[in-house]
Order: structure tokens, then sequence, then C-alpha cells
């Protein structure tokens, strides 16, 4: 049967060349396609060394000289430093809240990278990099830093309160050998300021800037020492409108003279817009890959239907010389699924030849990986299930076919 | 008029091929569509970025310090501002402006603050863009209404303040401070990007010229040019870049190397973030583009010629007899192809207009149309205005987009049945 099959393709080799270029540029396109979905969520199933549910995010701000709430005793720095910890301190004690932080930037979902180099005192071990986040102790419960070491989270807030830094899991450290734990307890400097020297307290899992982001170099926390900065607020579970409704109705909890918080923001929404454009090309490569899985469905069942209708003689021949509906189902199917197995060796010798060895190169490997097989091999189910669902149609009609009747109209 | 019957009658006759070929035009017209309109949005003309072709903005700076320091970031200082941007030959109009719109806290006396975009604008702003004032009017010295605290509202700010449209000579608190609006605008969509705000107040230059403490760093300004009629981009671009290695020149003294990254850009080039320290690309974009469009239509197109070539084997004799009745191949090849062209044309309206619904409804969810570096939710999930998407260029793009992909799927089959012997086709013989 199959010799026959190959044979009936051969003679039929004009439509199927068609076939076949359209199905090498859906095999590629859905393989493309798959790579690069691929490449985009790979980050987003790594370990989050943070949580920002239930945390806002706030500015502050001077109120400045021509102001009618300018309050001529709140101008000197040293006034609007105690102002704004007394902002933070009712924050606190507000009931809906569970923790206050002060910081530079240290929030997750920005795109600033304060990149830093960590250097050992007195050792040869390579430098540690990674994104200095400035913050005071209570990020530790603001974002759930979590400790790698089994370190609670009132240890970490005691180890930034005394001084000392936090610094992560950082894959570009280990790749060099080195394990960031066995930094830990060493005394380093940050940057070039050797003037100031930190005792590492412990190694946290990394917090990167965005779900998504593949974490390729560590992170840094380090404890800020002046009562100045971004605030952000974590609010008890399910306290968050009232927390808003309090902040908007309570100026106390906003004001205090010169110094004033506001522009809040809830961390969802900020997360929300920082990762849009990320999650906005996954679902474009989405579309393309289902968009041509409809396309090649659409062309092998309008291809198929003539095929099976010009076939009618020739399927009426074969039922009345014993050829069940199920050989009539599988000579249908086979047909399709041989002109996808030889679309898929051109193209995937095309690929390997020409394309997959310089465009690794630029990624730094020689994609021999199980994960190139993989997905090369999702790319070939995927347009398998289409073709299956493309032709089940047109197979259908052709088992239905009375041969008797058949063979009269012939 | 017997064409369209019998197109009519072989829609009727072959519904499944009929309903097969009109979708698989509609997706593809759809998705072609869908990225045209969105890669063309950045350089619509609508008011009150009215010619967009003849903007452009000088940003950026980026400087290198031997081998250690690597700085760079889009705004610019006064002086800086001043030594490139002012006094070049085809510029009809030069505003200095913050840099970006930021986040305010705006109220009424007493009343609950709100969070609004707004801009810093000199008065040349007003020049350059045809804002629609509803109320009052632009001010015209950009110094003395830094002094008096003035500010132009939205429509949108004016009635969130004061439940009405009609405010100018009215007060407001702008961070605490007392302002004066001295006009109320109509809203503009977040897609215009030198233009969206909720209010606008004066820039003084003469502030930042005391405040300046580097020529180079420290700068919170951009520089806005709208080129005279006819001018080309590249004119401008080249008198900035001569200045660039002029002022390079001069801070090579001080180890410090100068980089001109194609300043100042058009708008097209800024709808495609590329950061300070890189040359916008538009290469690359449009090879993207054209490798997504070629995928979009070539993969329809030869499916459909696929479905065609199988379809004409049916009008195998029908072709036969009006080649023995006299029709010269053109004639056939003429007919097949118009047949083809009206499924295509029926398919390719329906995916166009699903097109336009879609990006009424949901471009934001797809495409990227505000920059990566955009923070606001409010702004990221705006969608395009009617008025951007039904435009006549979009229809006639579509209409030629439908004729390439007729061209291409219809051709050769058409071309195949016409050559055949009238007498073999006649008999049936393939």
């Amino acid at each position: 049967m199959k010799r026959k099959l190959i044979k009936q393709m051969c003679h039929e080799w004009r439509d199927n060349i068609w076939l076949i270029l359209s199905l090498m540029i859906v095999f590629t396109v859905v393989w493309g396609g798959l790579w690069l979905i691929y490449a985009q969520v790979y980050g987003y199933f790594i370990p989050r060394g943070y949580d920002c549910t239930d945390v806002y995010s706030l500015n502050v701000r001077i109120i400045e000289e021509g102001s009618p709430y300018y309050d001529e005793e709140g101008k000197d720095i040293e006034t609007k430093r105690d102002d704004f910890r007394t902002l933070i301190n009712r924050l606190k004690a507000h009931p809906t809240v569970e923790s206050v932080m002060y910081h530079w930037g240290a929030l997750p979902y920005n795109y600033n990278y304060m990149g830093t180099n960590v250097t050992v005192v007195d050792d040869t071990i390579p430098q540690y990099y990674g994104n200095n986040r400035e913050a005071s102790p209570e990020i530790v419960d603001v974002i759930k830093l979590k400790s790698l070491t089994g370190a609670t989270s009132a240890q970490l807030k005691e180890m930034l309160q005394r001084g000392e830094i936090l610094i992560s899991n950082n894959s570009v450290f280990e790749e060099k050998g080195y394990d960031p734990i066995s930094l830990k307890g060493r005394k380093v400097i940050l940057g070039s300021d050797s003037s100031k020297e930190y005792r590492i307290g412990d190694v946290i899992q990394n917090v990167r800037r965005n779900d998504y982001e593949p974490a390729w170099a560590g992170t840094i926390i380090t404890p800020l020492d002046s009562w100045w900065g971004q605030v952000a607020v974590r609010v008890k579970p399910g306290m968050g409108k009232k927390f808003e409704q309090a902040f908007n109705d309570n100026k106390d909890l906003r004001i205090q003279r010169n110094c004033f918080l506001t522009e809040l923001e809830r961390m969802s929404d900020v997360r929300e817009a920082n990762q849009r454009s990320i999650e906005n090309e996954i679902r474009q490569l989405v579309v393309l890959v289902i968009f041509v899985l409809i396309t090649i469905f659409l062309g092998l069942l309008g291809t198929f239907w003539f095929r099976i209708q010009q076939r009618v003689g020739e399927i009426a021949i074969r039922k009345i010389c014993g050829a069940t509906s199920r050989n009539i189902l599988n000579r249908v199917m086979t047909e399709g699924l041989l002109l996808l197995l030889i679309a898929a060796i051109i193209s995937s010798a095309i690929m390997w030849i020409f394309v997959i060895p310089g465009l690794f190169e630029k990624w730094g490997t020689t994609g021999m990986e199980v994960r190139t097989f993989l997905l090369q091999l999702g790319a070939l189910i995927l347009v398998a299930l289409g073709i299956v669902a493309s032709l089940l149609y047109p197979a259908l009609r052709a088992m239905r076919i009375e041969p008797a009747l058949a063979v009269k109209e012939e | 008029m017997n064409y369209f019957r019998q197109i009519i009658y072989e829609m009727k006759h072959q519904r499944m091929m009929t309903w097969v070929a009109i979708s698989g035009t509609a997706l593809s017209i759809f998705l072609v569509m869908a990225f045209f309109i969105v890669d063309n949005l950045s350089s619509v003309d609508i008011a009150p970025e009215s010619s967009r072709s003849r903007i452009l903005l000088g940003a950026g700076i980026h400087i290198k310090e031997g081998d250690q320091y690597d700085s760079s970031g889009m705004d610019i200082t006064l002086s800086f501002a001043e030594k490139i941007y002012t006094g070049l030959d085809g510029i009809e109009e030069i505003s200095i402006v913050r840099g970006d719109k930021a986040a305010e806290q705006l109220s009424t006396a007493g009343n609950e603050p709100f969070v609004a975009d707004g801009r810093k604008v000199d008065a040349n702003y007003w020049k350059i863009f045809d804002f629609k004032f509803i109320d009052g009017k632009p001010f015209d010295d950009s110094k003395r209404a830094s002094s008096e605290r003035s500010v132009v509202l939205s429509r949108s700010a004016a009635r969130r303040l004061f439940n009405e449209d009609k405010v100018a000579g009215r007060d407001i608190e702008l961070r605490m401070i007392p302002y004066h609006v001295v006009g109320v605008v109509e809203d503009v969509s977040p897609l215009l990007d030198h233009t969206y705000g909720h209010f606008f107040t004066a820039l003084d230059v003469d502030q930042y010229r005391n405040v300046e403490k580097d020529e180079l760093w420290g700068g919170s300004l951009s520089v806005i040019l709208k080129m005279k009629e006819g001018v080309d981009a590249s004119y401008i671009k080249k008198q900035v870049k001569s200045r660039y290695d002029r002022l390079a020149a001069e801070i090579k003294k001080q180890n410090k190397e100068l980089i001109y990254h194609q300043q100042p850009f058009t708008t097209e080039e800024l709808s495609h973030s590329f950061g300070s320290n890189n040359d916008p690309d538009m290469a690359s974009h449009h090879r993207s583009q054209w490798i997504i469009y070629t995928i979009l239509l070539l993969l329809p197109a030869i499916n459909l010629s696929s479905m065609t070539r199988s379809r004409l084997r049916h009008r195998v004799s029908e072709i036969g007899v009006r080649r023995a009745f006299g029709a010269k191949k053109v004639d056939i090849i003429g007919q097949l192809l118009g047949e083809n062209l009206l499924i295509t044309c029926i398919g390719g309206l329906i995916g166009f207009i699903l097109c336009l619904f879609f990006l009424y409804l949901a471009s934001h969810l797809f495409f990227e149309m505000s920059g990566i570096f955009e923070t606001s939710l409010e702004v990221l999930n705006v969608r395009p205005d009617l008025s951007m998407l039904f435009r006549w260029q979009n229809f006639l793009i579509a209409f030629v987009v439908c004729f390439i992909l007729n061209i291409v799927s219809a051709t050769v089959p058409a071309w195949q049945a016409s050559r055949r012997n009238p007498a073999e086709a006649i008999s049936g013989v393939h």
C-alpha cells in the first residue's frame, strides 16, 4: 500500500511540491515561533526572590517656597528628614499596613540598573557583579526576600540593621566555578570605593527586574543609611482598598510640614506596565504560530477536498476490492503526514546547516542541546496535529463514498 | 456580467472551497494590515501633531571617558542644546522643552489631589503643534508665564478639577503651589509622544542657565525642531553631525569621547525605542517587518495557489470549450485572475474590517505603541482613535495587498490552465 501511495504522490508531484513548500515554511515558522516564545517565557519559571502582592509604591516630594502650605520651620534638611521619618512611622502604625520601607529604585519592575562590582578584601577570587538595590532593612518584609541558607526574615533584617549587605545567587559568578554562599561572612568593598568595607550577611534568591528577565547577574541589597527616598508599603492581605481610601482621606498619612507623599501606585499595576511589552511580544508570537497553523489547515483542507472529489472513482474501486473505511482514512492521513515528514526533513536540513550554527554562535552556544530538539519535535507535533485536523473532514467524506453509486457515475 | 454570474455560481457550487479561500484571505489581510497600520501610527499626521514628517527631536548624549566610564542619557543640558541645535539651516521653529512628561499632583484649593502627566514647554512649542484651544490661549512669553505660574490644562484635567471645560482665569494647585489657568486644550491621544499631557507649564530657559553646573551632564531638556517645507531630515542630521564633531574635538582634550547617534531623531525613529547609547536601527526594523509581511502573504498565497490548481482541474473541459470557440489564452488568464481577485477582495474586505475592529478594541494587548520605558498603565492601555485607523491610505494598501495576493496565488495556475490543448482539455485528459 505504501509503495502505491508513494507512486501516486509522485504522479501528483506538481501539486505536492506546492504543499511541501508550504509545509516547509509552516514548519520553520512554528519552530522559530516556539523558540522565541520559549526564550521569552524561560525566565518566568526561574525562582523569584521577591513578592510584590499587596505592595504599594509612593514618592516623596517637597513643598516649595511660594506655596501657601510652605512651613518656614521645616526648611532645613534635618527637619525634612525628621518629617519624612514621622510620615514613615505614621504609615507603619496604620492598622491596614504590615510593613514600610524606603529605598532608591530597589523595587522590582523597573528597568534601572545600578551595576556594581563586589570585590572580596584580601582575596583574588573574581569580582561578583550585580544590581545594587539600596533600601531600609524593612525591604526583607515588604518584598519578602528569601534566604538561600535558611535564615529567617528577622535575621536578614538584623543583618541589614547592622550595616551588612546581602547578595544573591548569580549565574555568571557560578559559571566561573564559585558559589556565592561561600562569600557569606566575607569582607568586601562595593565598586571602586575602598574607603568603606561591608560584610556579606547572607545570600538570598535573586531579585530580578521583572518576572521574565533571565537571571544573568546577581542582586546586592545595601542598607540605606539616610532617612530619605522612595517609599514602599506592604498592606495586610485584603486591606488594599481600605489603605488606598485611608491614604486619600487622611492628610496626616500624606503630609508633614514641607514633606509630602504622593503618586500612590499598586505594584500589581507597575508590574503590568513593566511587563506589557514582553507579554505583547509573546502574544504576537502565539498569534503568528496560530496563524500559520490555521493557514496550513485551510490550505490542506481545500486541496484534499478537491483531491477526494477527483479520486471518487478510485476510492470506490478500492472499496469494491475490499478496502475498509479505516483503510481509506489511513491512506488520506498517511499522505498528508508523509508530505509533512518530507517538508520537515528538508527544512531541518537547511536550518541545521545554514541558519542554526550562525544563530547560536551569536548567543554563545552551539545549539546542540536537548531543548533545541524538543522544540523541533514540538513544532513537528503541532503541525502534524494541524494536518490531521484539516484532513479529517475530506477523509470522512472519502469514507462515506458509496462504491456502487460512485462507479455508476464514473 | 457573465463573469459575475459564473463566479457566483462557482461560489455557490463549491461552498467549501469558497469558505476556505475567503477565510484564508481574510486572515492574511487581517494580520498584514494590523502590522502595517500599527507600524505606521507613529507617522500618521493627526492634530495637534499635524506635520509629524517635519518634526525632529534633539535628545540624547553619550560620552565615554577612557575605558572606565560609558554614560548616556536622553535628556540634555541647555548649554548642549544651544550649542548643537540652535541656528540650524532649514529649521522653521525650535522649541526647548523638559525631556519627558512627568507625573505631578494636581488639585483645587483644599480638595482631594490626583496625579496627572504634565509637560514643561516654552512659548514656541505652541507654534509647532496645532492644539485646539477650547478656552483661553497659550502663553506667548515663557519667562513671564513661568514667573506668573501660568498653566494650560487638557479638557479632561479641567473637568476633573472643576467639572467644566471653560476654566481659563481660575486657579489650581500644582505640587501644592498655586497656578493660574490661562487656557484649556482638547485632549490628546497618549500615542502622540510630543503633545500628550494633562497640563503644560512654562519653561524659562534662564532658570536652567543659572542652575546647570556642567555643560554636558545633569540636563533635563530636549529640543523639538520643525523643519521648513521640503527640507529633508538628512540635511539637518548632517549639520548636527558636524557640530557634534566640533564639540567632540573640544572635549577630547579632557579624555572624553562624545558619540553621535544620528540625532536629531525623526518621529518614526523615536517610535522604536533604541536607548540613548545606540543608533536608531530602522533598516533592521524594516527588515523584520518585511519578513513578517512575506510570511503572512506567501503562506496563504502558496495554499491558495495549490487550491486554485485543484479547482481548475474541475474546469478543464469548460476551459477547453472556451478555447475551442476562439477564446485567447490571455482571455482565459484574465477571466481566472478576475474571478480570483473577486474572491480575494471579498476576503480582504472582511479581513480589513475585522482588523480595524481588532485594533480599536485590543491593539494594546498585542502591540507596543508607547515604548518599553513607558510606566503609566493609563498610557499603555490606550488604543488608537478611529480617526487614526480610518484613513484612505489604509484602504488603498489593503487593496494593493489583495491584488498582490491574487497575482501571486492565481497567475501560475491560470497560465497553466490557459496553455492546455483544447482537444485534450475537452476530452478530460489530465
